[in-house]
C-alpha cells in the first residue's frame, strides 16, 4: 500500500490514529514536514471549540475539513498558525508539531511559522495599496531587503497563480481595483511568495462567482506537486473534485470533533460512519 | 401620517439643522467684515502690513498699525506647539491602540479626556507658576514663544491622541488578520499598514490641534510676554493676535477698535488656511501611500 493513508479508528475513546505509509521522497524537490496534532483542543474561555482531534496531515497533497457550521473547522485552522492567540481567552491544550515545530510552544517564533505556514481567508483581503505593495510589505518583513529580489519573487508567485499577465501593467495601482477572483489569486500569490510548506485555505472560493472559483481550484489543484495544502470547505462537491483525504468533522454536544479521516474517494464511496454517510447524502449537516 | 411624509419633514429638519452651522459660518465672516470695514476705509488695508509695528493712536497718521509681527506671533507659537505635540500624540495614540489592554487602555483614555477638559486658565497658571521659572533661568523673562507653545502643546494633545485613536479604530479589523497571516510584525504593521491607511484620521487630528492652538487666547495672554515684536528666538515674548483683541478690546473704540476686528477677520482666514492646506497636503500624500 505504498503512498497511501491508512486509518485506525477507535470509536471508544473518540480517537482516530492514522498510519502514515507514504512519505515525499517520491517527489524530489518538494517539501516534507507534515502537520501533526495530537490530543488538541481549543477552548474559548469556558466554550470548548473542538476537543481530541488527532490527525496527521499528508504531506504534498490537498487535504479538505469538511463538517457543518460550528464543528470547528476555522478553528482549527486558525489554530495551525497560532491565529486564534488573536482572541482573547482562547486556549490551545495537546500537542500540535510541523515537522521540528513545535507549535504550541511559547518560545514559538509566530512570524517565522505563519511564513511557514501561509493562510488564505475566506474573503479576499488585499491591503489597500498598490499590488506591487501587497507583496512588498510581508517580503521585506521576512528579511527579503533588496528592492530587485522582492519583484522577482513578486512576478514568479503571480506567473504561478496565472495573474502576472492580467496585471503586470498595473501593478502600481491599487490591489482592490482587482476582480474579486483575482484578488483571491492575488492574496495566495501573496502567500506563496512568502515560500510556505503548508497552506491554510478557509473557504478560499466561498465569496467568489462560479468561474472564479473554478479558476481557483485549478490553481489549488496545481499547487498540490509543491505544497501541503489544507483547506476547509462546505462545498461537498469541490471536496470530492480537488482533495486526496478527507477530515470529516461533526458537533457533539456543542464541541466540534473529528468523526472520519482518510482518502476522500474512500469517503465518499464507502463511508465508516454512519453520521459521514448521512452528511455526504446531504440528510444531515 | 404616512412613512414617507414622516421621512421627507425628517430630512428637512436635519437639512435645516445642518444649513445653520453653515449659515453661522458665514453670518460671522460678514460681521467681522463689517466691523472691520472702518478700519479699512479710514487707516487703509495696506497699512496693517506695511506698518513696522502696533501702536494705535487716536490721531491715525500717528499710530502704527501693523499686524505681521503678531501675525508671525500667532504661527511661530501654534506651529511650535504642534510640533511638540505631534509625535507625543501619536505615540500615545499607538500606546494606546496597539499595546494597552483592559484597564490601563480606560484609565489611559480617561486621563487624556480629563486633560482635554482642563481649562486653559487653569494651563495657564501652571504655565505661569511652573513653567516661566524654569524658562526664566534660561534667559529673561521666562514669558515667551517657547513658554506659550509648550502649554499650547498640552493642551492640544488629546485632541491629537483621540483623533488618532478613533483613526486607527476605523481601520478595517481584518487587515489586522490579515497581516499575522502573513507573519507581519506589529512595527511594521503599525508604520507600513496602519498608519498610512489612517493618515487621513491623524492629519485631520493635526490640523484640528493647530487651528486650536491658533485660536487660544487665555495661555498666550498669560505665557507668551504680550511685548509686540518680531520673534527672532523661542525665548522671546511676544503677542500673538488673540492675545491683542483679548487685551485691548476693553478698552477700543473707534478705527482702534474696527482694527481690532480686522485681526480678527485675519485670524479666522488664517484658520481657515491651515483647514485647506492641510486638506491639499493630505491628497498629496494619500496619493504617495498607495
Amino acid at each position: 500500500m505504498s503512498g497511501q493513508l491508512r486509518l485506525r479508528k477507535d470509536f471508544s475513546n473518540n480517537e482516530s490514529s492514522l498510519t502514515k505509509v507514504s512519505d515525499c521522497s517520491e517527489r524530489p524537490g518538494s517539501v516534507c514536514a507534515s502537520l501533526k496534532a495530537k490530543n488538541l483542543s481549543l477552548h474559548y474561555g469556558d466554550f470548548k471549540a473542538y476537543d481530541n482531534v488527532n490527525i496527521e496531515i499528508e504531506p504534498c497533497k490537498i487535504t479538505a475539513l469538511v463538517g457543518p457550521s460550528g464543528c470547528g473547522k476555522t478553528s482549527f485552522l486558525n489554530s495551525v498558525n497560532r491565529l486564534v492567540d488573536l482572541i482573547p481567552g482562547s486556549k490551545l491544550r495537546g500537542e500540535l508539531s510541523f515537522g521540528n515545530t513545535d507549535i504550541l510552544s511559547p518560545s514559538c517564533d509566530l512570524i517565522e511559522l505563519r511564513r511557514k505556514i501561509g493562510m488564505v481567508f475566506q474573503r479576499p483581503a488585499p491591503f489597500p495599496f498598490s499590488i506591487k505593495k501587497n507583496f512588498h510589505i510581508p517580503l521585506k518583513e521576512h528579511g527579503i531587503s533588496k528592492s530587485s529580489v522582492r519583484d522577482e519573487r513578486m512576478e514568479q508567485s503571480l506567473k504561478d497563480v496565472g495573474l502576472w499577465d492580467e496585471v503586470k501593467n498595473r501593478l502600481k495601482q491599487s490591489a482592490c481595483n482587482l476582480s474579486g477572483g483575482q484578488q483571491q489569486r492575488l492574496c495566495i500569490a501573496r502567500t506563496l511568495s512568502l515560500k510556505p510548506e503548508l497552506l491554510l485555505m478557509d473557504e478560499p472560493c466561498s465569496a467568489l462567482d462560479p468561474v472564479s472559483s473554478e479558476k481557483i481550484e485549478q490553481l489549488i489543484l496545481s499547487l498540490r506537486d509543491n505544497y501541503t495544502v489544507l483547506m476547509v470547505t462546505h462545498n461537498l462537491a469541490q471536496a470530492k473534485r480537488i482533495s486526496d483525504n478527507l477530515l470529516v468533522c461533526w458537533v457533539k454536544d456543542g464541541t466540534g470533533c473529528l468523526i472520519e479521516t482518510g482518502k476522500t474517494s474512500e469517503i465518499f464511496f464507502a463511508p465508516a460512519e454512519k453520521l459521514t454517510k448521512e452528511y455526504l447524502q446531504g440528510v444531515r449537516g | 401620517m404616512s412613512a414617507s411624509l414622516k421621512d421627507s419633514f425628517a430630512k428637512t429638519l436635519l437639512g435645516f439643522a445642518s444649513s445653520l452651522s453653515v449659515l453661522v459660518i458665514f453670518f460671522i465672516f460678514y460681521f467681522l467684515l463689517k466691523e472691520s470695514s472702518l478700519a479699512l476705509s479710514q487707516i487703509g488695508g495696506s497699512r496693517f502690513f506695511s506698518d513696522s509695528t502696533w501702536a494705535p493712536e487716536l490721531n491715525l497718521a500717528e499710530g502704527q498699525f501693523g499686524l505681521l509681527e503678531m501675525i508671525v506671533a500667532t504661527v511661530a507659537v501654534a506651529t511650535l506647539a504642534l510640533f511638540i505635540a505631534a509625535p507625543i500624540g501619536w505615540f500615545t495614540a499607538v500606546y494606546i491602540h496597539f499595546f494597552c489592554k483592559g484597564a490601563f487602555r480606560i484609565f489611559l483614555h480617561r486621563v487624556t479626556e480629563i486633560v482635554a477638559g482642563l481649562p486653559s486658565v487653569v494651563l495657564g497658571l501652571w504655565g505661569l507658576v511652573v513653567l516661566v521659572p524654569v524658562l526664566l533661568n534660561l534667559r529673561a523673562p521666562g514669558l515667551s514663544v517657547l513658554a506659550g507653545a509648550i502649554v499650547l502643546a498640552i493642551m492640544i494633545i488629546p485632541t491629537i491622541v483621540v483623533s488618532t485613536v478613533s483613526a486607527y479604530q476605523n481601520l478595517n479589523s481584518e487587515l489586522t488578520l490579515t497581516s499575522k497571516g502573513l507573519g507581519i510584525g506589529k512595527a511594521r504593521f503599525i508604520l507600513e499598514i496602519a498608519t498610512p491607511l489612517a493618515s487621513r484620521g491623524i492629519s485631520t487630528g493635526f490640523v484640528l490641534a493647530l487651528a486650536r492652538a491658533m485660536g487660544e487666547t487665555m495661555v498666550v495672554v498669560m505665557v507668551c510676554g504680550n511685548v509686540v515684536q518680531m520673534p527672532e528666538s523661542m525665548l522671546d515674548p511676544v503677542r500673538t493676535l488673540t492675545g491683542n483683541i483679548a487685551l485691548e478690546m476693553g478698552y477700543a473704540y473707534g478705527s482702534h477698535q474696527s482694527a481690532l476686528f480686522l485681526s480678527g477677520f485675519l485670524l479666522l482666514l488664517s484658520v481657515l488656511t491651515v483647514f485647506i492646506a492641510g486638506r491639499l497636503f493630505l491628497k498629496t500624500q494619500e496619493e504617495q501611500f498607495r
